[in-house]
């Protein structure tokens, strides 16, 4: 390793560890739900999916290995996934609903993520699979409250 | 007068040995120098040449030191960038955030996440998820607790 390398090294892992809090994202994200909620107030569900798309896509995010980027972006599909339902996208609602599943965590957010699965395959005429989301669902929302009767004092 | 110029000329035996001294200098042999003047002679031509390098001896005296020179430059790199690599772990050490609990999820929110899942009332988890997903974009942004 010679002098060069070593201080280019040096630079990217500070600027990795520098960037690790993401505030910059944070704040697009804080922004984009601003004006999403702004859109459906007004009615307009076509732009309030197109705030939320690139949340959902995590775009410009630093560090995307933290379970809060996870988080809001799971969110994000959930609440893209209604307004396509509410949009009569229910294919839409269905590959968000998945993108957002595919993330993972097993808690609060991927379990409403199994819920408005079930609603988009309802929706496509699949009563069956959405059972089997649904119980997906209960089955995460079912652990939650069984820590949350544990942790009780 | 004459006496005195004959007195100041060389005899013959002097100037054969200037003669055998000039050729010793000029590389010829020592023979017909006396012995003080052959070592003379000798301290003579080594000021003159015999210091010198031959040009392998220069080339080696030059391989010699440039290695020299190189093995110390090395290792006042590999120590500079030892010293660049631990001064930005540790700069990575005190800068790091840890990861942040998120928070968690209101009985209230949980019961209406329940709701949803049996098909009962989805608007009603939406409504709940409003004040979470504030509260989650607090943590995360380190304005709430």
């Amino acid at each position: 390793m010679n002098v060069r390398a070593a201080i280019g090294i040096a630079g990217l892992v500070l600027l990795g560890a520098c960037s690790a809090p993401n505030a910059r994202w944070l704040r697009s994200v804080e922004e984009a739900q601003r004006a999403a909620d702004a859109a459906r107030v007004e009615g307009d569900l076509e732009a309030a999916r197109e705030h939320l798309l690139p949340v959902a896509d995590g775009e410009g995010v630093q560090d995307s290995n933290g379970s809060g980027v996870r988080a809001l972006r799971q969110d994000a599909h959930y609440q893209i996934a209604r307004l396509a339902l509410e949009l009569d996208d229910g294919a839409g609602a269905l590959r968000h609903a998945d993108a957002g599943i595919a993330l993972g965590g097993g808690d609060l957010y991927e379990a409403n993520l199994w819920i408005v699965r079930g609603q988009a395959n309802e929706h496509l005429g699949r009563d069956d699979v959405a059972g089997s989301d649904y119980h997906r669902a209960l089955l995460l929302n079912d652990a939650m409250l069984g820590a949350m009767l544990d942790d009780a004092p | 007068m004459n006496e005195l110029e004959d007195e100041d000329l060389p005899t013959e035996e002097e100037l054969a040995e200037a003669d055998a001294l000039a050729n010793m200098l000029e590389g010829g042999t020592d023979e017909g120098v006396a012995e003080p003047l052959q070592e003379a002679a000798a301290l003579l031509r080594f000021a003159a040449d015999g210091a010198a390098l031959s040009d392998d001896g220069r080339a080696a005296a030059k391989t010699r030191i440039g290695e020299k020179q190189s093995g110390e430059k090395r290792r006042l790199v590999a120590a500079l960038s030892g010293a660049i690599a631990a001064a930005a772990a540790a700069a990575v050490l005190l800068l790091q955030t840890p990861e942040v609990a998120l928070p968690s999820p209101s009985l209230q929110l949980l019961q209406a996440q329940a709701r949803a899942a049996r098909g009962e009332d989805a608007g009603a988890l939406d409504e709940a998820l409003v004040a979470h997903r504030r509260q989650l974009l607090g943590t995360l942004q380190g304005t709430r607790p």
